[in-house]
């Protein structure tokens, strides 16, 4: 068979094919020109969080102007999303040079090998564990004694309220340090039935910030999730199926929290109370400059996690960097590191208030209120960090999770008891966090 | 009687034409609304200030209407944009060529093994993307591909399981006699390919081409994967920016959502005549 083409297709093709082409290099263009850029020395950081107008913004740019190491910045996707792209850079030695990791899946990174030992850098850059927050100093070290990552500081759980709504069922505010002196979970629960107004507005909300399951069972003579060897599924045991009935509970038995249904939504709670329609709130102190943009018409503050039988800890979201092993700028990511936690990121961060910095001394910074803006109490979020309790933790914690919180749902909708479900559950997560 | 009565008038009723259009209309314009609501949703969420997301959420007209939401959106939105204009360009373009010769290959060709290579075709369409990635990764990395957008065309482009697919099952409903008789004509298998059976198939091209545009446009895992640079990321990477982990700009995202799907609307109002050709003709509808 003889293929005959005309000459006015063959031109039209390569008419077609030398645009697409050019196109095509486009692409490859622009990214080469990226890829190769010569010049100053540079760190690439990968985060969950868009820079702009983070806190992170002016701590780079100063940085940048202290040291002359230039920070190129990779933004990927926030929450299931990052996931992927995390363990794709860590399994192809492909990394960035420094990388967010969330503080619960440390164990499971450190246990692949990638990441770096950060032990001896942090002894000899002279960083003393009593110039930090014992929460955030001794937050990434392993079981092994090894340090994968390291911890800027600390968002600790209290307990945002809003004063008008307070005022308004006349109930008495909370504590304005971190005192139990009537604020127990019983006084908690009491003064959320006084703000409740049926189909206007709810008392509390606690379902939809997972550090309950840590918090109440603590507080009240548990160990939390998990056991503090991190083999043992904790929160199947008495204390901890009485801490996520009794969140249930705040919907099911006393009808002062919204349904899990509607607070499942990611975000949705706390967008209910800068609407005015929840009157307490459990939430990390990283909502401080959420609720300050959002929260009009009333006046807000932060009181104490109520004191249980047992204690008055809270639990904090630890803002935790790695250094992969196979990183390329090593040295220039460490430098960037150590700058974030010591006096001079440090300050700015805590002047910032996104966070408790580690470092004691910038942490001071962070407990001055702001004229003219709530919370009035912020020196109470420096009394949390230090009050924050380490929980114990498991490596293959995303499958366990996978395996628990689902099951805990028609819990949460008040169609089965926490005492029913979680001992079926344990053998599950127990083989899931021993593998 | 009175219900022989009744039963009469129901069947007679039943019977009028216009009564059962205007319940066949009826009854579409309901299921029409189940299917827009989200659509008009998103649209009124994207007008509604901040509060109003939450003290009206289920609202589709906002309290407060608003255009703040769209000028966030397009100061960020632009540069996304135009990569993942680029990017479904080139996705279609290319994917068509490989998918509609290799269509025509399975379909019309005669070589040995022919059928077992559609199987193993079809079959590495089994394999989840997911268990190559690293794999993926690694190889794109030591080409020097990793931060650049070939990984996001590529080998979506060449490797179009679904659109050979798609095309081979039109190119089989073409009568042989077309072909025969452009071979007696003296065309060769190119020309027959590219002056007959190629014009002939438009409908299924469309249909491949949608498909594949809405692919590359909704990609969010391939620019996370294997793009860093921000300049060079695409319009599902920048909807993230308006989602954190703990709270999202709700109003802004539905903004960033309803300009994005325009070009996606628009599409589909160009190729839908197609589409549904395409889709009857491939014997793909049931």
């Amino acid at each position: 068979m003889s293929i005959a083409i005309g000459t006015r297709t063959r031109v039209l093709a390569a008419a077609a094919a030398a645009t697409l082409i050019a196109l095509a290099g486009c692409s490859k263009a622009e990214s080469q020109s990226a890829g190769n850029a010569s010049g100053p020395q540079k760190v690439v950081l990968m985060n969950w969080e868009a820079l702009q107008g983070s806190p992170l913004e002016p701590v780079l740019k100063q940085f940048t102007a202290d040291t002359g190491i230039q920070v190129e910045y990779q933004f990927a996707a926030s929450g299931s999303d990052y996931w992927p792209k995390t363990r794709t850079v860590l399994g192809s030695n492909n990394p960035p040079d420094i990388m967010r990791i969330d503080d619960d899946f440390l164990p499971y990174y450190a246990s692949t090998g990638k990441l770096q030992d950060l032990k001896d850098d942090i002894s000899s850059a002279g960083m003393k564990s009593g110039d930090y927050y014992d929460s955030v100093y001794n937050s990434t070290v392993q079981a092994d004694g090894s340090i994968p990552a390291w911890s800027l500081g600390i968002q600790p759980r209290v307990i945002f309220y809003n004063k008008k709504m307070f005022k308004e069922a006349g109930v008495p505010t909370p504590p304005t340090t971190w005192s139990g002196k009537g604020w127990t979970w019983d006084d908690f629960v009491k003064a959320a039935q006084k703000l409740t107004i049926k189909d206007k507005r709810w008392g509390a909300d606690v379902v939809d910030d997972s550090a309950f399951e840590t918090l109440y069972s603590v507080n009240n003579g548990g160990e939390g999730r998990w056991t503090k060897d991190g083999k043992g599924f904790a929160l199947a045991d008495p204390p901890g199926q009485e801490a996520v009935q009794w969140v249930a509970d705040l919907t099911c038995k006393y009808g002062v929290q919204p349904a899990w249904s509607e607070l499942s939504q990611t975000g949705k709670g706390a967008e209910m109370f800068a609407a005015g329609q929840i009157g307490m709130i459990e939430r990390a102190s990283s909502f401080v400059d959420y609720f300050r943009t959002n929260a009009k018409g009333f006046d807000w503050d932060v009181a104490p996690v109520p004191a249980g039988s047992a204690d008055q800890i809270t639990q904090g979201n630890q803002l935790v960097f790695a250094i992969p092993k196979a990183a390329a700028n090593k040295d220039a990511a460490w430098k960037l590191l150590q700058y974030l936690t010591t006096a001079k990121g440090a300050d700015q961060f805590a002047k910032a208030g996104a966070f408790v910095p580690g470092l004691k001394s910038s942490a001071q910074l962070a407990g001055k209120p702001v004229a003219g803006k709530p919370p009035a109490s912020a020196s109470l979020i420096l009394g949390a960090a230090d009050h924050s309790f380490r929980s114990g933790r498991v490596e293959n914690i995303e499958d366990a999770i996978g395996i628990y919180r689902p099951a805990l749902d028609p819990v949460k909708n008040c169609q089965a008891k926490a005492s029913d479900v979680l001992p079926k559950v344990k053998p599950d997560v127990l083989s899931t966090i021993d593998q | 009687m009175n219900a022989t009565i009744e039963g009469g008038a129901a069947t007679r009723l039943l019977a009028n034409p216009r009564f059962t259009r205007t319940m066949y209309y009826a009854m579409l314009t309901v299921l029409a609304l189940g299917f827009l609501f989200p659509l008009l949703w998103m649209i009124g969420t994207s007008f509604k200030s901040g509060p109003d997301t939450v003290t009206h959420p289920s609202a589709i007209f906002p309290a407060h209407p608003t255009l703040t939401n769209y000028a966030a959106a397009l100061h960020i939105l632009p540069r996304y944009l135009w990569n993942s204009v680029e990017l479904a360009f080139l996705n279609v373009v290319f994917l068509l060529a490989v998918a509609s010769l290799a269509g025509f290959a399975f379909a019309r060709l005669d070589f040995p093994g022919r059928d077992l290579l559609f199987l193993v075709v079809l079959g590495s369409a089994l394999v989840p993307g997911i268990v190559y990635l690293i794999p993926q990764y690694a190889v794109f990395r030591d080409w020097g591909w990793v931060d650049t957008h070939y990984p996001l065309w590529v080998p979506r482009a060449f490797t179009p399981v679904f659109g050979t697919f798609l095309m081979r099952q039109f190119f089989l409903g073409i009568p042989k006699e077309l072909e025969e008789a452009a071979r007696i004509d003296g065309a060769g298998v190119f020309t027959i390919f590219s002056r007959i059976m190629l014009p002939l198939g438009t409908p299924a091209l469309a249909t491949v081409a949608l498909f594949t545009f809405v692919d590359s446009w909704n990609d969010l895992l391939g620019p996370l994967i294997f793009v860093n640079s921000q300049r060079l990321q695409t319009v599902p990477v920048a909807l993230a920016l308006f989602r954190g982990l703990e709270f999202t700009n709700t109003a802004a995202l539905m903004a960033a959502a309803t300009i994005t799907i325009v070009p996606v609307f628009a599409v589909f109002i160009l190729a839908q005549r197609y589409f549904v050709m395409g889709i009857t003709l491939s014997g793909m509808k049931g």
